[in-house]
């Protein structure tokens, strides 16, 4: 039997973010007896949100942990080293237009340290820093669109917005997949250092 | 040993699972509880089951894979004595706490 396509990624999403492997296979068996698939995204969405809601509140400290890593390290890489040592220094050597290539590098690499540092919960802890992001987030992009309805000069409410966004979604990028490579080799070991690391 | 709380959820899964009796997974454990009028995914019920697995009120056993749910295992669950006891005790002080009291329909606080 073959998978149809509009179940593989939202497979994939359980598979990474949820975690019973047992969901994803009821999720496919239902959607395969005839439900849509608007219950079927629904279904996966509400999955994804319960457990990492769940991992979160059974996991106050580590959740804690995780964002001050996360806020650590974008003090310490993104807002030091990269903006005063960095960003001059490409902008001598190269065009800056280009500069946003390797800004959000650092923003990989720190949703990957995260899910490093919080594993077995990594996926949990990747997206409570997100939800903490989008949260520090509401006020300055709030503040652009308000002076872009008040039809206010140089008002950068396009790029706040998306460049916040793409932020985020690299930050959670990092972490899947740091969270993935545990996947990989987890399948790897034999099942009996499988279920010892269960 | 200290007792665990249940929460709300986690009190109409384990009387969901008593309902569906043998062979009780996420879907129809979902499903009981809707047709009674409550409003739960999938993925909430297994989140509560396995709560409710960590503290020893539900236990589980892995049917066989099929293909049909891509090669995934159905998990099934029941009920553990010590759940049991657990659907008594709450049986015991919601019935308590109800009775005689008397709530008008429709007023709300």
């Amino acid at each position: 039997m073959t998978t149809l396509p509009s179940t593989v990624a939202g497979t994939w999403l359980l598979d990474r973010f949820c975690g019973e492997p047992a969901v994803a296979g009821d999720l496919l068996q239902e959607y395969r007896g005839g439900r849509s698939a608007l219950w079927y995204w629904k279904e996966v969405i509400c999955a994804v949100c319960a457990y990492s809601a769940w991992t979160i509140w059974e996991h106050k400290w580590l959740t804690a942990r995780a964002i001050a890593t996360g806020y650590l390290f974008s003090w310490l890489v993104i807002r030091t080293i990269m903006r005063d040592i960095v960003h001059p220094w490409w902008d001598s050597v190269a065009p800056p237009v280009l500069y946003p290539l390797i800004a959000y590098v650092p923003w990989m690499v720190n949703g990957w340290i995260i899910g490093r540092l919080h594993r077995p919960y990594s996926t949990a802890m990747v997206s409570a820093y997100a939800v903490w992001l989008v949260f520090r987030s509401i006020g300055p992009v709030y503040g652009a669109a308000a002076d872009a309805l008040a039809g206010v000069q140089g008002s950068a409410f396009l790029w706040e917005f998306s460049s916040r966004l793409s932020t985020v979604l690299v930050m959670i990028c990092g972490g899947t997949l740091c969270a993935y490579r545990d996947q990989l080799l987890a399948g790897k070991r034999p099942p009996s250092i499988r279920t010892a690391h269960a | 040993m200290t007792r665990e709380q249940v929460g709300k959820l986690e009190l109409m899964v384990l009387l969901a699972l008593l309902r569906v009796g043998h062979d009780a997974y996420g879907v129809p454990i979902a499903e009981e509880i809707q047709e009674l009028g409550g409003k739960v995914s999938i993925g909430s019920v297994y989140a509560a089951l396995d709560r409710l697995e960590r503290k020893g009120y539900v236990s589980s056993s892995l049917g066989d894979p099929s293909p049909e749910r891509g090669g995934r295992a159905k998990k099934y669950f029941h009920v553990t004595a010590k759940g049991m006891r657990e659907v008594h005790d709450s049986q015991r002080v919601l019935t308590n706490l109800w009775r005689n009291l008397a709530v008008p329909k429709g007023e709300t606080a």
